[in-house]
């Protein structure tokens, strides 16, 4: 707005201000008026500039958006608004409730419905101009804090998830303050929905244990679902991870304590299924709560969405059964699954699994192990480690067969007793699953070692003491590498860098094999198609790619000494048989390895595409 | 704004309490028709020697309108630090302050800061008064010429233009077939440049 009192300095600033955003609207609206069906995108536009656009600027463009989609006929709501642009929640309340002259007639400022109490006639008829009689309820945004929802006046945003808002809101009857989660009508779409919904949040509402966050009602207002908890102060416990990181029985405390909330919940038939720490709230005094009981799997359930639906929630913390969509064999043991996941954050300070993407995130929690605590901090009691891995067992029957009997091992530990340890045979059977490739080579070359030994003892007619010799030296060349490689791997957190070495190392020892073997035209060639697609379990086109060209190279170079050898022998004119299709040869391996990253490129496309519906969801 | 004591327009047009605004506004209708009639009899005279016709009778359009509304009864409220009549004028006389604070510190030698108390009363003789001064009023001709040049976009003088000759947001929306917030972006712009280049750039 003009103010010519302004310091000159932030009045040039406003100038060029104001010229960017002139520039960026007039573009997008020539676009708008001359692109017929190619319909310009505010973001597109946005990202044309250079740096992160100002409030102002979005504010503008977006304002633009909706006169121009209104114009059009279109009945533009926040709700969409706020899919697309989540951090300005703000900017798009006061978008969409605009009764400034420029954005617009103020009887058409309505997507953003008035959240005034129904009992008023005058209020819900500019509701009623918003979806068309009988269509489903159209997807409502969440109202802006400030306003009046039924009878809370909502005082504050306080988190913002997949399924809903929660307010700091203010009960006028009762005349206390509240938490209320509105659970958005994206999320449920039919009255069928909602009304279980309702059901299961009363049932929720009869769960009274001091350790649970008490839910005061549930009810439904301007067709949005919502209940009202008890508003706890204190914050959630993923805000005060770090103060558990270096008192290992302060957590086993704090999991003992929630393990017994778990088991009492449990016991009356519900499973919380989404246990992670930004759902355990934390009172003043510092006593847990569990907050969103049963609620997530009803959201996940009534979403329609079998696959996608299970991935909901963040992979980091999931049980396997759940991760891999299996409802039926959800059961107390997964909620000890997500309590051991809380437990494995306090102790090392990350979530179990943790990788990059939410496909890898997922992969690990169904097919890897979680590093063991102690090795990420070697000064954790032995004991809390072992429990905690118990609790993220991969098979249910593995773990504690109820919240209560992992609250009694821990328990017994802080109280000095001892507890129900791990066996050899476990620990075994987790170092495999959390090495696969170590272990795969070791036994695969252990094998070859072996059979090795026994063509030379007993069915080699003509025992070749010097290429045995080779041969084994060689395998054990490839198995110390197979060791050290891991070690480096984690050094190097994890790079391709490491990881393309590692493929190199893999094909030289087995060029080398082939090579003391002579072993040019025997079936060992299958080496190479092997390795290329075994390089592919890294999911890393990169590294597909160089085992690939190594696995060519490796071949050439046999071939070539093959070919000097045969040249050098008399007569010249019997060629080898190992010598010939080389060529075909050689192509099938660039064919095995184009497969191979054709793969891993399909299923990152598919990652992504789950992945970017997720992020809308949870928006 | 410093100078405001030292003229009636910008008197006027600075921060006016509520009562005083109600006191003024009909002194600030004579005396910003006079202003226009005046200035408009001028602009006529720069565009006899102005090349392009057309676009110089655009330019004068909004002077005649104003013309006709102001026989209506219609003119730029006081207190509307948006309309751009009335930013025209302020521009103008905070050129004019300048310009007369020039010429005193040359005539006492130069590069002298001038302080309050030091001010001539010749701002005042171009300023001040019942009655706007025909220097004044030339000035106002010369300085909205230079204002919509210094638009360079034939869009954003169309609206400027349309805004003066008395048009709301929604009709020149109409006019140039644009949305109504473009209409208001603009008007926002023009408002922001004017302010920037009739104060950076005193001639």
């Amino acid at each position: 707005m003009l103010n010519h009192e302004r310091v000159s300095g932030s009045a040039a600033d406003d100038l060029a201000e104001a010229r960017l955003i002139h520039r960026v609207c007039e573009r997008f609206e020539a676009a708008w008026r001359t692109g017929g069906e190619v319909r310009p995108r505010a973001e597109d536009h946005l990202a044309e500039v250079q740096g992160p656009p100002s409030p102002k600027l979005v504010e503008e463009l977006l304002a633009l958006e909706i006169e121009l989609r209104r114009e059009g006929g279109e009945r533009p709501v926040a709700f969409e608004y706020l899919q697309r642009f989540p951090e300005r929640p703000e900017m798009i309340a006061g978008l969409f409730d605009d009764a400034s002259p420029t954005a617009g007639d103020p009887d058409e400022t309505v997507a953003w419905p008035s959240f005034q109490s129904q009992s008023t006639v005058i209020d819900s008829a500019p509701r009623l101009a918003l979806g068309p009689d009988g269509a489903p309820a159209p997807a409502r945004p969440a109202p802006a804090p400030g306003r009046l929802f039924g009878k809370y006046e909502l005082i504050s945003e306080i988190a913002r998830g997949g399924m809903g808002v929660v307010y700091r809101a203010r009960d006028t009857v009762l005349n206390r303050v509240v938490a209320i989660k509105m659970i958005l009508s994206g999320t449920m779409a039919t009255a069928d929905e909602r009304g279980r919904f309702q059901r299961e949040a009363q049932l929720v509402a009869n769960l009274d244990h001091p350790n649970v966050v008490p839910i005061h009602e549930v009810g439904e207002q301007d067709g949005l679902p919502y209940f009202t908890m008890r508003l706890i102060e204190g914050g959630s416990l993923a805000d005060r991870l770090h103060a558990y990181h270096d008192d290992p029985r302060a957590a086993g405390r704090l999991v003992a304590i929630l393990a017994r909330a778990i088991q009492f919940a449990n016991e009356k038939g519900f499973i919380h299924c989404d246990l992670k720490p930004s759902n355990i709230l934390m009172d003043r005094d510092g006593s847990p709560r569990i907050t969103d009981f049963g609620l997530a799997r009803h959201a996940s359930e009534s979403s329609g969405m079998t696959v996608s639906g299970a991935i909901l929630g963040t992979p980091s913390y999931m049980a396997p059964e759940q991760a891999s969509g299996q409802r039926r064999e959800i059961s107390p043991a997964t909620d000890v699954y997500g309590l051991g996941a809380i437990f494995y954050e306090l102790l090392t300070g990350r979530p179990p699994f943790h990788l990059p993407t939410k496909m890898e995130t997922v992969l690990q929690a169904l097919y890897g192990e979680p590093i063991p605590p102690r090795e990420l901090r070697p000064d954790l009691p032995r004991e809390l480690e072992s429990i905690c891995l118990k609790c993220l067992e991969k098979s249910p029957k593995d773990r504690y067969p109820s919240a209560a009997a992992l609250a009694d091992d821990l328990t017994r530990y802080l109280q000095g007793d001892a507890v129900g340890s791990t066996g050899l045979f476990q620990k075994l059977r987790r170092w495999t699953r959390r090495e696969p490739e170590v272990v795969s080579r070791l036994a695969g070359l252990g094998l070859v070692s072996a059979l090795t030994e026994v063509n030379y003892r007993i069915l080699s007619p003509s025992p070749d003491a010097r290429a045995h010799a080779s041969i084994q030296m060689i395998l054990a060349l490839w198995a110390a590498l197979t060791l050290l490689f891991p070690v480096l791997h984690r050094r190097a957190s994890r790079s391709d860098r490491v990881r393309g070495l590692w493929s190199a190392a893999d094909m030289l020892c087995l060029t080398l094999s082939i090579w003391v073997l002579e072993a040019m035209d025997s079936p060992l060639l299958i080496g190479y198609p092997l390795m290329i697609a075994a390089s592919g379990l890294w999911f890393r086109e990169g590294i597909v790619w160089l085992t690939t060209a190594m696995a060519i190279v490796g071949y050439l170079a046999l071939y070539y000494h093959e070919a000097i050898v045969w040249i050098g022998r008399r007569p010249v004119f019997i060629k080898p048989s190992s010598l010939s299709y080389a060529n075909i040869y050689v192509a099938c391996l660039f064919l095995t390895g184009f497969v191979v990253v054709e793969l891993i490129r399909r299923i990152k496309m598919l990652s992504r595409y789950y992945e970017v519906r997720q992020h809308v969801r949870s928006k | 704004m410093a100078d405001e004591d030292q003229g009636s327009v910008t008197l006027w047009l600075g921060d006016l309490k509520v009562g005083d605004l109600a006191a003024a506004q009909p002194l600030w209708e004579r005396y910003f028709e006079k202003l226009v009639v005046l200035a408009r009899g001028k602009l006529r005279r720069l565009n006899k020697t102005g090349a392009e016709e057309d676009e110089e009778d655009a330019a004068l359009s909004a002077f005649n309108s104003f013309c006709e509304g102001a026989a209506r009864g219609k003119f730029p409220k006081l207190d509307d630090r948006e309309d751009l009549w009335r930013l025209l004028v302020v521009i103008t006389a905070r050129k004019a302050m300048a310009q007369a604070d020039r010429q005193r510190r040359l005539k006492r030698g130069g590069g002298k800061v001038a302080s309050e108390v030091d001010r001539s009363p010749l701002g005042l003789d171009v300023l001040a008064g019942p009655d706007p001064s025909p220097e004044f009023a030339a000035m106002v001709a010369e300085e909205y010429q230079r204002l919509l040049d210094v638009l360079d976009d034939d869009d954003l003088r169309k609206v400027a233009v349309s805004r003066m000759e008395g048009y709301t947001s929604d009709e020149i929306a109409e006019q140039l077939g644009c949305a109504r917030r473009t209409v208001a972006r603009r008007l926002d712009l023009i408002r922001k440049i004017w302010l920037d280049g009739g104060e950076a750039k005193p001639c």
